[in-house]
């Protein structure tokens, strides 16, 4: 059946509410960035950058390792593509369809 | 969804159309004031109108223009006459195709509570039976004042419609819509492939399927409410398991548990006008919201932001 849990899209949602956390998924998308790159562009403060950091964390969007004493972040891209999967399906579902609709009847005159 | 049948018209020169819409007075009434909200509803199934000026007071203009579901322009002109807050708007119009004989009429719209719904009238008078004869032959003013406000039910309940022109005769895209063989080839979302297609197509009937894609594995259920050969098809629209039983949206615990979906098949020329009215059925409040949502640009929804998480994804890479 389907492996996507609801607790993660959930969370994965209420993530993306944000301007903010989605300039940070932006950034990451790029490539992996310290902590220090990621909050620069942001006028806000450190306390604040570490606050959405970590519901980006816990909705499992974001992952962190640690190289010394930096902090290195990187997107996960499955949760990502999981909640864009989800509302794409909703989304677009009777516009797909009725695409789907002229294409068949277009090969099946 | 049901279409309003027209009151009885009490003179050669009339047209009356009555509808109850399910929400309260003050949302119908912002739906008829608000320049956006407007445009939303306004025309028959497949029409979209653009307005050119837009002045809602007495002895105001309304210059817009319709285009129909294939491409062709009617330009109108609506004069304000009289409006009564939340209760009157009367109003004259001129227009019809831009090389055609015109139609001019005066419309009066009353609005009347009816228990936390909404009861409204439109009484359209023409200068001539004649001019009225042309407007209901060559325009289909009764059919397309019905779709009219059954478009705008739809929005000012949560309901969800589409319509598309479909380049086939009426009975092939019936068929395509009814027949077993054919259903399950063209009906599985993007990327997923129908395993499993059994159809009872008869009022009370239903259409069980299963389709998978992409490592997923769903299941799907229709109950057909109502059969009219080949003009509309309603069914019950949920969420199933491999033995037919209820199921459970895998993925959103407020997505609403039943949807009720319409199609109306209309002749236009040679091809066909498909029009979709999608509704949650028998919802809470949580699931209606959720529907809401997930619905292209009529909430400010998670589409809205994925739009534009997408957007900046584009500017920024």
């Amino acid at each position: 059946m389907v492996n996507y849990s609801q607790r993660h899209l959930d969370l994965a949602f209420g993530a993306l509410a944000h301007p903010i956390r989605r300039g940070i998924l932006a950034r990451l998308s790029k490539g992996e960035a310290t902590v220090a790159e990621l909050a620069r562009p942001f006028k806000v403060s450190a306390p604040a950058i570490s606050k959405h950091m970590h519901i980006l964390e816990q909705a499992g969007l974001l992952s962190r390792t640690k190289h010394g004493r930096e902090h290195r972040c990187r997107l996960e891209q499955k949760r990502m593509k999981e909640a864009e999967a989800w509302i794409e399906r909703y989304r677009t579902f009777w516009n797909d369809r009725l695409d789907a609709l002229e294409r068949y009847l277009k090969e099946n005159p | 969804m049901t279409i309003a049948k027209p009151a009885q018209n009490a003179s050669d020169r009339e047209i009356v159309i009555t509808r109850l819409v399910d929400a309260p007075l003050e949302r119908v009434w912002r739906a008829w004031t608000d320049p956006a909200e407007i445009v939303r509803w306004w025309g028959p199934h497949g029409f979209t109108t653009d307005t050119n000026h837009r002045e809602f007071k007495a002895g105001g203009l309304w210059k817009h223009t319709m285009i129909g579901p294939d491409g062709t322009p009617y330009s109108n002109t609506t004069k304000y006459e009289e409006i009564v807050e939340k209760e009157r708007i009367v109003y004259t119009n001129g227009g019809g195709k831009e090389d055609g004989p015109g139609v001019h009429f005066r419309s009066t719209v009353t609005f009347k509570h009816r228990g936390g719904k909404t009861e409204i009238t439109m009484r359209a008078v023409f200068d001539t039976a004649a001019m009225r004869e042309h407007a209901v032959k060559q325009y289909g003013a009764i059919e397309g004042g019905n779709q009219t406000l059954s478009r705008l039910a739809a929005l000012v309940q949560g309901e969800f419609v589409i319509s598309r022109l479909v380049d086939a005769p009426r009975q092939r895209v019936w068929k395509a819509w009814t027949d077993p063989a054919e259903l399950g080839r063209w009906f599985g979302p993007k990327g997923f492939e129908t395993f499993h297609a059994q159809l009872d197509f008869r009022p009370g009937g239903s259409y069980h399927y299963g389709i998978k894609g992409n490592g997923i594995e769903m299941w799907g259920k229709w109950v057909f409410s109502e059969i009219e050969v080949p003009a509309k098809l309603g069914f019950v629209q949920s969420f199933s398991n491999k033995e037919g039983g209820p199921g459970v949206h895998p993925l959103a615990p407020t997505w609403p548990k039943q949807t009720l979906s319409t199609i109306l098949f209309q002749d236009f020329g040679p091809k066909t006008l498909v029009t979709v009215y999608w509704a949650p059925l028998d919802a809470t409040e949580a699931e209606r919201k959720t529907f809401l949502d997930g619905m292209a640009g009529m909430n400010e929804g998670w589409s809205g932001t994925f739009e534009r998480f997408d957007a900046y994804l584009g500017e920024n890479s």
